[in-house]
């Protein structure tokens, strides 16, 4: 059960009123007195008034409580001439509402807790939008404007005050900037049809003037448009852009944070990057007064989870102090050496291929026998689920018997890759050049490179690249098909001083580098923005857990579809997702706001609407600076019922007192 | 005539009695001085924002002033014999026997003789010493300041737990024991790295004293803490490449962390058997090719670069060679520079060096042709050395780098040795 007037259950005080009553009427108490008691009394009756007059007070007082409480019941106000007013409310709910101007600026030291100060900016303007409905009058209406990055309507119309008031004590600051140049057409076309309208705007001070020059449209009619400023300037340093990325051919994620100083000095703020509750770097950032500094983290990829970047500072806007992003868990490709002859596990793992995969962490690799790989190629789905690359070391499957993945053929031929073998080039055949541009070639040097004996091939198709060349035949090459790529090695390692060299590692680490390129997944995006989810073939459904523990949804995979969309993305933090037939939610995307806009808090500038000239000065300035106390002209007008119906109990307590203990009677 | 050390020595002992009584009670009293002044202390250490430790240190003042009472007390003490005498009468209720007996014994009896009446009261006074017995001091030790000053002395205690409160660093946000012990090891092993230079061991000495982490300290501290101190020392530090080994070795906390997480996470896979269950039901086996896990030693290696300190050579070739061609390239411009020719610096390409030299050429062969035979070795130890200052050089990025450093310790057979976190 909720209440419409919440207020109203001050009047429970008058039970108090009722108690008093009741004590003034208990019996009176027996005194013995002397004997000669009773004739002073008799003597002093005399004195008394008469039973006529005092009956005729307590009438008067009587019909003064009936009077109160039928003017308190009529509900009498103040009234503008022309009746009822539509009160158009502008109120700002952008980030940066959520200022507590007064918080003094400091850095935190190891555990300290940031302690904010004085009310929020929030705080301030939903008491005045309270402090506008307590004095609406019967017949007034209200209409509350809110603006973010989204206009939304917090009532319409509405002339109750204790649902006006439920609203407005409902508001929240929003994750977003505040888009007030809609939200003010909006609350011109709402103005059209009204006789009698008021615009106010209650805003924190960081909306640019220019954002209100749509209010200029509203009727002569309208009057002044009342601005309501509830912010100052205020001490804050917030990050204001928060991205992570792996870099490039490396095992490392590079993360950038770029922190907005919007205080009048320079400072020097302690930045922190942690990985699941974790710290991973730390610094102290030095930015200038009102400006922008961007730090660079460097961290090992050798973990998925929550990247969170924190400044330790303590100002007014406690939530722009950190910042989020999703680092999925790296992936580590699936990768088999095929041979043709068996191995047992010391021999396999100390093959000098072997080896090369074994330093790789971002492979998981294993080894099979030709003749075992050919049992798995019999099951088309195992060879497609199971291998991610394949690298087939002198010896290479038919056509039929392919995997539909990445291959690396070392020494051998395939039908992916058509080269002809016209023969042995066996007399130290010497690289002629290579490509130093292909993702293949890069950091090697293949000038000292070795070559005991290599390929004669002949090659025709132009959908392969030669990456490396001998002088009369193509030693290495590359291709790239819709959803694999293949490489082709025209020579064995182990004929060669390329075994010892860095040159084998790197090249087989650079192929397992280019099959992994691909679209980088979408890690993070901004509060409301629709998020595109990747799904699995087999998936039906998938689940999405919001943060926070919040109820998890779950969305219907259409047959066929490569991505869904999910849009209730409004509250900051990590979602993830899984498919049904997943146990555990591995995946996921962070929700992350931030704005330089909303974490300046340095302005708070006066609003001016008006016409603009040709110089860009605004003539007629329609905007008139309110102030909080002066919001409302007559404060007792919707209440005066109440201050009727209080002196009616004060009249009847004082009738009660005066005539039952008969003081003056 | 009977001895008389039995009426000196119970006055003496007496006295001696009182007079440490007395040093006694006076320093108990003194404690509650003691205890103001370690409360007095500890507020004003707050306010001029020393550490806990040091506001500790005001509980000497304790101590201090029960010293201080025990000596005032006993220079208060002092008293003559006489008048010990006069007060152990008293309290043994004897009636000035001892004090009489006392006073004519120090009268001289030789010059005059003894009156009778002296030597009765002496007698008396023998007797009365004989038969008395000290027992327990009277006075009691303990006074009502020692107990206001015990009082104050708590409070002392509680104050300084209330002004500085024990630090809980939750565990998450702790430097892992471990982290801690590694660091440490890894501080002190910096100077007994193979490779590094006197001039470079001076400055590893100065990095040291300039960091100066204790383990105590780093019980108490966020990992979040350990890294702002690190970078703030690091700032204030000035050396050659103090600035980028303070950046490494404040990567290092949590890089260790990460570390040990992938460790166990590998070892884990590696076990795991490499299996495949046709759709068909039959099972396919092949072998799992264990990765390499990662250790300690990659974040080791990544502050032995940032102090810019090289790898060791392992080539005997590879050196010699290039100490020749260094040799002769400086002969050949000190020639140049007699006859007035220009002298231009020559750089020596050591893998061009390696592939022309006849030696190496016939390892070389000889390892293509048999991988694990001794000319495999210096091939590999060669090409070693050439990846390793190809590496220094900072061009491959640190991921790759690690790949290729597996490479090398599993080529040169080295991982059994290697510790892990």
């Amino acid at each position: 059960m909720s209440l419409m007037f919440p207020a109203g259950l001050w009047l429970l005080c008058v039970a108090a009123g009722i108690a008093v009553i009741y004590f003034l009427r208990m019996p009176r108490r027996r005194v013995l007195v002397a004997d000669l008691a009773p004739w002073l009394q008799v003597a002093r009756a005399g004195k008394r008034m008469s039973s006529e007059r005092r009956t005729m007070i307590s009438l008067a007082f009587q019909l003064a409580i009936v009077l109160t409480l039928l003017f308190a019941f009529a509900r009498p106000f103040f009234a503008g001439p022309d009746g009822g007013r539509l009160e158009l409310v502008l109120v700002n709910l952008s980030a940066s509402t959520r200022a507590r101007d007064d918080t003094p600026l400091k850095v935190l030291e190891g555990l300290e807790k940031s302690a904010p100060a004085g009310p929020s900016r929030l705080d301030i303007e939903k008491g005045a939008l309270q402090t506008m409905i307590r004095a609406l009058n019967p017949g007034d209406r209200m209409t509350v404007i809110g603006v973010g990055a989204r206009t939304t309507i917090i009532s319409s119309g509405e002339s109750e005050p204790a649902v006006l008031d439920r609203d407005v004590s409902l508001l929240e600051a929003r994750n977003e900037t505040a888009a007030f140049a809609s939200a003010c057409q909006l609350a011109v076309e709402l103005a059209k049809n009204e006789k009698n309208v008021r615009v106010t705007v209650i805003d924190d001070g960081s909306t640019d003037s220019a954002d209100f020059t749509a209010l200029n449209n509203l009727p002569d009619a309208a009057g002044k448009i009342r601005c309501v400023k509830v912010g100052k300037s205020a001490e804050n340093v917030g990050i204001v852009g928060f991205k992570s990325r792996k870099k490039f051919n490396s095992d490392e994620i590079e993360t950038a944070v770029s922190i907005f100083n919007s205080t009048r000095q320079p400072l020097k703020v302690p930045v922190e990057l942690y990985l699941d509750g974790k710290v991973q770097r730390a610094t102290i950032a030095q930015i200038g007064a009102g400006g922008t500094e961007v730090v660079n983290f460097s961290i090992d990829y050798r973990r998925g989870g929550t990247l969170k970047a924190r400044l330790a500072v303590q100002d007014a806007i406690q939530e722009d102090n950190e910042a989020i992003d999703f680092l999925p868990a790296p992936h580590r490709m699936k990768v088999a050496l095929v041979t043709r002859e068996p191995m047992d596990e010391k021999a396999a793992n100390d093959y000098y291929l072997a080896r090369v995969l074994r330093s790789d962490t971002g492979v998981e690799g294993g080894f099979l026998a030709a003749a075992d790989y050919q049992k798995i190629s019999q099951d088309k789905r195992a060879l497609a689920s199971q291998f991610e690359a394949v690298v087939f070391d002198n010896w290479a499957p038919s056509a039929g018997e392919l995997p539909p993945c990445h291959a690396l053929f070392v020494n051998a031929e395939t039908s992916e890759i058509p080269v002809v073998v016209k023969g042995v080039l066996g007399d130290k055949p010497l690289i002629r050049k290579w490509d130093e541009g292909h993702p293949l070639m890069n950091y090697l040097n293949l000038r000292d490179v070795f070559l005991r004996r290599a390929k004669d091939l002949q090659f025709n198709d132009r959908t392969t690249d030669v990456v490396a060349e001998l002088v009369s035949s193509p030693l290495i090459l590359a291709r790239e098909l819709e959803r694999h790529k293949l490489v082709y090695l025209g020579f064995n390692p182990s004929d060669s001083d390329i075994q010892f060299k860095k040159e084998l590692p790197l090249f087989v680490l650079n192929a397992f580098e280019w099959f992994k390129r691909g679209v980088e997944p979408v890690t993070q995006i901004a509060p409301g923005e629709a998020m595109s989810i990747p799904v699995d073939s087999s998936w039906k459904s998938v689940t999405v857990q919001l943060p926070d523990n919040g109820t998890p949804q779950t969305l219907d995979v259409p047959p066929g579809a490569e991505n869904i969309m999910f849009f209730d993305t409004f509250r900051p933090g990590i979602y993830r997702y899984k498919g049904d037939a997943e146990t555990t939610a591995t995946r996921g995307f962070a929700v992350n706001f931030g704005s330089g806009r909303a974490s300046n808090l340095s302005a708070a500038d006066a609003i001016r609407i008006g016409t603009v000239d040709e110089r860009g000065a605004i003539l007629n300035n329609r905007a008139d600076a309110t102030s909080l106390n002066t919001l409302v002209e007559h404060h007792a007008s919707a209440s005066l019922w109440a201050y009727f119906a209080a002196l009616a109990c004060a009249l009847m307590v004082a009738e009660n007192y005066l005539f039952h203990r008969r003081i003056f009677f | 005539m009977a001895p008389l050390n039995p009426i000196t020595d119970l006055v003496a002992r007496f006295r001696r009695r009182l007079t440490i009584a007395e040093a006694v009670r006076a320093g108990f009293s003194a404690l509650f001085w003691g205890s103001i002044a370690a409360l007095v202390l500890i507020l004003a250490a707050k306010i001029g924002g020393l550490s806990k430790g040091t506001a500790a240190l005001s509980f000497y003042a304790i101590p201090a002033a029960f010293l201080a009472g025990l000596f005032i007390g006993w220079k208060r003490s002092s008293r003559s014999i006489y008048s010990a005498a006069k007060l152990l009468d008293k309290q043994l209720g004897l009636h000035d026997r001892l004090t009489n007996a006392l006073y004519f014994l120090t009268q001289s009896a030789s010059s005059s003789g003894r009156s009778p009446l002296a030597e009765l009261a002496i007698q008396d006074g023998l007797v009365a010493a004989r038969g008395a017995k000290l027992g327990r001091d009277g006075k009691p030790l303990w006074t009502q300041r020692a107990t206001r000053g015990l009082f104050i002395t708590g409070a002392c205690v509680g104050c300084l737990r209330l002004l500085y409160p024990t630090r809980i660093v939750p565990a998450e946000q702790a430097v892992a024991r471990e982290t801690q012990t590694e660091m440490l090891s890894m501080l002190q092993g910096l100077q007994d790295l193979p490779g590094v230079s006197a001039e470079q061991k001076d400055d590893i000495k100065k990095m040291l004293e300039a960091m100066n982490i204790s383990e105590a300290e780093m019980k108490k501290m966020t990992s979040a803490d350990l890294m702002r101190k690190i970078s703030e020392k690091g700032i204030n530090y000035k050396g050659g490449n103090g600035a980028a080994a303070f950046e490494a070795m404040k990567n290092a906390v949590a890089d260790l962390d990460q570390i040990r997480q992938q460790h166990d996470e590998f070892e884990r896979k590696n076990k795991e058997a490499y299996q495949f269950v046709l759709a068909n039901g039959q099972k396919v086996t092949g072998v799992r090719i264990a990765t390499q896990v990662p250790t300690e030693q990659i974040v080791r290696d990544r502050v032995q670069k940032a102090m810019g300190v090289k790898a060791a050579v392992e080539s005997d070739e590879l050196e010699q060679l290039q100490r020749q061609t260094e040799l002769s390239a400086a002969n050949a411009n000190a020639a140049r520079g007699k006859i007035g020719l220009k002298t231009n610096a020559v750089s020596i390409d050591a893998s061009a060096l390696l592939v022309t030299d006849e030696k190496y050429q016939k390892d070389r062969d000889a390892a293509i042709d048999d991988p694990k035979s001794d000319a495999a070795l210096r091939v590999k130890r060669a090409q070693q050395d050439l990846l390793n200052r190809e590496l220094e050089k900072g061009d491959i990025p640190a991921g790759q780098v690690d790949k290729l450093k597996n490479w090398m310790r599993l080529e040169s057979g080295r991982t059994k040795d290697e510790g892990h976190p």
